[in-house]
């Protein structure tokens, strides 16, 4: 029944794998040391030393002097350290990132939320029109805009000595082209496909571009648009020479051929590296550029992420504040925090749709519930209670925009549970064997959507826990829940929540037209369909108006101011959101090789905004 | 009668059992006139001090009194799990094993089929679309994926009890199928049923905590594996908070350590050719 | 049985009526033949069943992919971007995902089996398709796990066999408490101890990355070979130590109950030295189902894989796995998992052809 095997047929399989793990042991032996650094000397300065001796010979006659000059060469070196290959370190400036995405060959924009932010392409390569830092517009691709006298055009002076990295200039034919071909392609998503709906542009053969707004209903009748240059100041034109023809959502256009000031030395999507050269040939001669290579990079873990920012590895890196403060600070003196408060506050939003939310009455009362001072120390640093809008002006809101008497009436921010007690009696909603009921006798029963707080922080996190807690003690049961990032904006869009946290972005502290029209009823879609806006489907005549007569209006007109005023009253009485707090944001900064900016500016990782850090970024020593 | 490893093993999960049955009710005495799990009750990611053995964790709460909680809350996510893939896993083997030919072939490729569908990934997606998503729901999930590799080795198992002589006798003794299974096999099965159950169990523990570890999963009360990988995550060490990041694992270490030797134990009381073997020659 | 016994009473040859045909050559080995058939016809069903499950389960999912990307888009960019559900629809049109379920499980079909694996279109490395992405980083995933396995699985059944061998002696007892204790931690903890040990205390072995940022890919320098085999030494080591564990015991085991065969007291009794009773009767025949253990550990470990891949940032597939999951690629969370469903069931179908071979004991027992 059983024959033996033969002795020898599985001998060669064993050997094989002893083989295998004697090379791989002697192998990781070999490699005993880190190539990590490596260091190179290099002549920094060399200075000639000239000694001269004298010889003093007295013969019969004469006395001969001989001098004698010796030289010597005198070398100052330095010690450089060498990084990623061949880069020296004081020339590099390293950004790491949690760098979370696949694509790291295509080098475009057209891929709107999910291009790659990380690869530096946004940062360092494009150039766009006009670069907004700090508030202040600064020229890049154009030189400066000018409105006609009722608004319905706006003239765009372009800079005319700017070139693409490949040595030939930009001209007026690339922007034309940039226009038509993103709104050509308008329905694959592209940024500024929309923008040709109600504007048209034309040329008059010097390097300015008209462009004269219209109604998107009816293109005969002209409308005022007094932000135009706003939209626009982003724009990024593309390379004709290199885009004709192209299809948007697959031409990769690498090597990127962009008008910036750094172009691509490689890309590792194994190592999610990236590493960008200054152009020699950049068109702006003042700009400041300090690093001559720019490295963006993965950040490891948060504890080794510690320890590479002790070291110095990194010049910026995307540490949680409190490592960096309680770690990294005391043990590296080079290490400063910047930090800036976000300027999209955080708010919680109700989904007027739905009983009991649509009582203004309801929605007062759960603000009541939520103490924004606890939770918002859950932050590191803190993240502060907000009454309005507009964080950049600090704790006190200008009361052209936010009547202090509104803030006192409708108790905006205020903690007080018992006042939510009264006002839910007082409103119909009475306790029954210790729950509320809503108007049809039904236990009232809510869900709060947030984020895990390694998203947006423990602030965000912590509150609706903090408000279950409160409302529980007075009848309704509220329910945390914490969702995927992608599932949140899917249930946002299609206002599939009850309550949610959600930011709301301004927009400039003059003019925050940002704040209200996102409730504008021509946003709104049925539940269950996705809105691009407006997800609370909120509805108020009053509102629209109002906004709209703001849209059209210029911002610096003083009757435009007195409308925001109108429009803090209507959103503060009605309560379609309620403001909670606003974060601060910051990141450490390694002042070793590269001094950092002083004053606040917006954070790096933002896109675009990088440009605007770069100007503040000087050569240490 | 009752040796070594058997004794260290079930002393171990009596341990956990109690802490996590008797843990909560004690813990808030520490506390007093405070709520120590109250979110936002204490200054968050404070170093451990005589108040806080182990510091706070990121949400402001006390850490030993969270991970107390969690032990609770892993437990019953394994336990539920576990139950649920036993008992799909037991009954499918079985009706596998026991009915043979036809059924076995097709169950047999139906259970290879879910065995080999990678069970972790799916469960997080689905977790996104339930609407009551708390313990039980997720514990029910991990069950539901998992029942594949109890049901196999169910069925080996049967297949084997069917062929022992006194199953023949039962037969020649013209019992009935149900009193042969109820009265012959089931009792033979005992054993490894209630081995499947512990190791299920414990698979489903592991499980979830592997997946906080990567940071999806979210949305659910701290359990041991949330604690471990927030502090992972969210650079524990370098903030001095050690415990946070080694009790955690540790007791999850033990709960497996206390089930191995459990099932070593067993099988040395149970399985007396490999004992005599071992010992013997 | 009774068929081949029969067999032996018929003449193999009869030279007057011998007719050299196919059949006459082929019936010895009739039962193989059926058992390979069988076989395999039970493994394109059963690879067929799990695909359609798996295309079922992530097109039957809610939430749209688009409406979740262009809601983003809308949220940052009000004014800039086209409407975003419009937008979303075009997409949908564009990839046929407004199609019925069924058309696109046909199309779906097409495109595997005849169009060479195209998966389709990924959404969030769009225009990226699936494939390429895919195989971009499999390789990653097969060089550290399947090294990995296979070195543990070597290590394992050596050292099984010696601890099988040996019984009781002195430090037996301690190196299979060791491995038990080994074998049931979870091999994220041993990753995580090792990280935290080597990487972060002690600060010995790089503890990330496939190779150092720096370098450019170059597997012609042997300077870029070493580096990323220096990068690997602590996956891999975690790996083995918890795998080779497991068929530590596996083996020693499977040695046990071959110690006991009445071959091997022959053996012994021809007077064989021990090294060689060893080596060509216990372990040859311990040798077969640890073979066949080889072949389902290969295959089950897409979990572990998918939290080692995020622990040591190995650019495989677990990660691109993790990331179709946060915006709901279903494409490349499809290919993710069939891909590892036809790499389980092919290689248990390869374990199983590949046995009859080596243990002719199988060959006539049709399984």
């Amino acid at each position: 029944m059983f024959t033996p095997i033969s002795k020898r047929q599985h001998f060669p399989t064993v050997l094989l794998f002893m083989l295998v793990i004697a090379s791989l042991l002697l192998a990781s032996c070999g490699t005993a040391t880190t190539p990590t650094a490596v260091e190179v000397t290099r002549v920094v300065k060399e200075t000639q030393v000239v000694k001269e001796t004298q010889v003093v010979k007295e013969t019969q006659v004469v006395k001969e002097t001989q001098v004698v000059k010796e030289t010597q060469v005198v070398k100052e070196t330095q010690i450089v350290k060498i990084v990623f290959g061949s880069l020296p370190r004081d020339e590099t400036l390293i950004l790491a990132g949690t760098a979370s995405n696949d694509v790291w060959d295509t080098f475009t924009l057209m891929a709107g939320a999910l291009t790659n932010a990380y690869s530096g392409h946004q940062q360092v390569a494009i150039e766009q029109a006009f670069l907004v830092a700090a508030g202040k517009y600064y020229p890049h691709l154009a030189q400066k805009w000018e409105y006609n006298a009722d608004g319905t055009e706006m003239t765009l002076f372009l800079t005319t000595n700017a070139t693409w990295n490949d040595g030939k200039p930009v001209t007026i034919d690339d922007w034309t082209f940039t226009l038509d071909y993103l709104h050509t392609n308008k329905d694959k998503g592209v940024p500024w496909g929309t923008l040709l709906d109600n504007t048209k542009y034309r040329t008059d053969g010097t390097d300015k571009i008209i462009f004269s707004f219209f109604d998107i209903k009816d293109p005969t009748k002209p409308v005022t648009n007094w932000r135009f240059h706003s939209s626009i100041a982003g724009f990024v034109p593309l390379a004709k020479h290199i885009w004709e023809g192209q299809d948007p959502v697959t031409f990769k256009n690498n090597p990127p051929v962009e008008a910036g000031p750094y172009k691509l030395d490689n890309c590792n999507a194994d190592t999610k590296t990236c590493i960008w050269e200054r152009r020699d040939d950049y068109w702006m001669k003042d700009a400041k550029l300090s690093p001559k290579y720019i490295v963006f990079t993965r950040q490891p873990a948060p504890d080794l992420l510690t320890q590479e920012m002790i070291k110095g590895s990194f010049d910026i890196s995307q540490l949680t504040p409190k490592l960096a403060m309680s770690v990294v600070m005391p043990k590296n003196p080079n290490i400063s925090m910047i930090e800036w408060p976000d300027p999209c506050p955080r708010h919680l939003w109700f989904n007027v749709g739905r009983a009991p939310m649509d009582d203004p009455a309801f929605r007062h009362a759960m603000s009541l519930l939520i103490d924004r001072k606890k939770a918002g120390n859950l932050d590191n640093p803190p993240a502060k209670p907000m009454v309005a809008e507009w964080s950049y002006q600090g704790d006190a809101p200008d009361p052209n925009y936010a009547d202090p008497a509104d803030i006192a009436q409708y108790d905006v921010g205020k903690y007080d549970p018992a006042k939510a007690a009264k006002m839910l009696d007082d409103a119909g909603y009475k306790l029954v064997n210790g729950k509320r009921v809503d108007k049809k006798g039904k236990p009232i029963s809510l869900s709060v959507m947030t984020f895990d707080p390694s998203i947006h922080g423990a602030a965000v996190n912590g509150f609706p826990t903090m408000m279950a807690d409160e409302a529980a003690k007075i009848g309704i049961e509220i329910l945390p829940k914490v969702v995927e990032v992608g599932v949140y904006f899917d249930n946002s869009a299609k206002g599939n929540f009850d309550m949610m946290y959600q930011w709301v972005c301004g927009g400039a502290p003059s003019d925050p037209i940002g704040a209200y029209n996102g409730l504008h009823s021509r946003y709104l879609k049925p539940e269950g369909t996705a809105a691009a806006a407006n997800p609370g489907r909120y509805n108020n005549p009053e509102l629209d108006a109002l906004v709209e007569k703001i849209e059209q209006g210029n911002p610096a007109d003083p009757v435009t101011i007195g409308y925001y005023k109108q429009l803090y009253h209507i959103v503060t009485a009605d309560a379609p959101y309620v403001p909670l707090f606003f974060l601060y944001q910051g990141f450490p900064w390694n002042n070793e090789y590269f001094t950092g900016p002083k004053d606040q500016v917006e954070p790096w990782y933002w896109m675009f905004q990088f440009r605007g850090l770069l100007m503040f970024i000087d050569k240490a020593k | 009668m009752i040796n070594f490893k058997l004794t260290i093993g079930i002393l171990l999960i009596a341990l956990l059992l109690v802490t996590a049955i008797v843990g909560p009710l004690i813990t808030p005495h520490f506390f007093p006139g405070e709520d120590p799990t109250e979110v936002g009750a204490y200054p968050t990611l404070d170093l451990p001090s005589p108040k806080h053995p182990l510091g706070t964790d990121i949400l402001g709460r006390d850490a030993v009194v969270i991970i107390i909680n969690g032990i609770r809350l892993s437990l019953i996510i394994g336990v539920v799990g576990g139950f649920m893939s036993t008992l799909i896993g037991v009954i499918l083997g079985f009706i596998a094993g026991y009915v043979g030919k036809r059924t076995d072939t097709i169950l047999r490729i139906f259970i290879d089929m879910v065995l080999v569908i990678p069970i972790l990934p799916l469960l997080l997606l689905l977790s996104l679309y339930i609407p009551k998503w708390n313990i039980f729901t997720m514990g029910i999930l991990l069950g539901i994926f998992s029942w594949a590799f109890v049901a196999r080795t169910t069925r080996a198992q049967v297949l084997s009890l069917r062929e022992r002589s006194y199953v023949d006798l039962a037969r020649l003794n013209n019992e009935g199928t149900l009193e042969i299974i109820f009265e012959e096999l089931l009792p033979g099965l005992l054993p490894y049923v209630i081995l499947s159950l512990a190791g299920a169990t414990v698979g489903n523990m592991l499980a979830e905590a592997g997946l906080q570890l990567i940071g999806i999963g979210a949305g659910l009360p701290p359990t041991l594996g949330s604690i471990m990988g927030r502090a992972y995550n969210g650079g524990a060490l370098s903030l001095g908070l050690y415990g946070q990041l080694l009790i955690p694992a540790g007791i999850l270490i033990m709960v497996f350590l206390a089930l191995n030797l459990i099932n070593m134990g067993l099988e040395e009381r149970f399985n007396p050719r490999l004992r005599q073997y071992a010992e013997e020659r | 049985m009774e068929r081949n016994l029969k067999s032996l009473d018929k003449p193999d040859r009869n030279p007057a009526q011998f007719r050299s045909t196919l059949r006459n050559k082929l019936q010895p080995y009739t039962p193989v033949i059926m058992y390979i058939l069988r076989r395999f016809g039970i493994y394109l069903i059963t690879v067929w069943g799990a695909v359609t499950l798996a295309f079922i389960f992530f097109h039957s999912m809610p939430g749209d992919p688009f409406s979740i990307i262009f809601s983003a888009l809308e949220r940052e960019n009000i004014g800039r971007v086209t409407g975003g559900p419009e937008v979303a629809a075009a997409y949908k049109r564009m990839l046929g995902l407004d199609q019925p379920l069924f058309i696109q499980y046909i199309f779906f079909l097409r495109n595997v089996l005849i169009r060479g694996f195209d998966l389709g279109p990924s959404f969030i490395n769009f225009p990226q398709g699936t494939r390429e992405v895919i195989f971009r980083q499999l390789p990653w995933t097969i060089g550290y796990f399947t090294t990995a396995m296979l070195i543990a699985w070597g290590i394992g059944t050596l050292f099984g066999a010696l601890l099988g061998w040996m019984r009781r002696k002195g430090f037996t007892s301690v190196a299979i408490a060791i491995a038990t204790l080994l074998q049931i931690t979870p091999v994220y903890i041993i990753a995580i101890a090792a990280i935290i040990l080597l990487g972060y205390q002690l600060q010995w072995l790089p503890t990330g990355q496939p190779y150092d940022p720096g370098l450019m890919p170059n597997w012609r320098d042997w300077n870029f070979i070493k580096n990323v085999l220096w990068h690997a030494v602590m996956p891999v080591s975690s790996m083995v130590l918890i795998w080779g564990a497991s068929f530590t015991l596996g083996m020693r085991s499977l040695m046990i109950s071959v110690l006991g065969e009445d071959y091997l007291t022959y053996a012994n009794a021809k007077g064989l030295s021990p090294a060689i009773v060893l080596r060509d009767y216990a372990f040859r025949n311990a040798l077969l189902p640890q073979v066949t253990s080889l072949g389902i550990a290969l295959g089950g470990t897409i979990n572990g894989v998918l939290i080692l891949e995020a622990i040591f940032v190995i650019p495989g597939i677990g990660g691109i796995f993790i990331r179709a999951m946060a915006l709901h690629d279903f494409n490349v969370m499809q290919g993710v998992v069939l891909l590892s469903i036809v790499t389980v069931l092919t290689l248990g179908l390869i374990v199983d052809l590949f046995l009859p071979f080596l243990d002719p004991r199988i060959r006539r027992l049709n399984d």
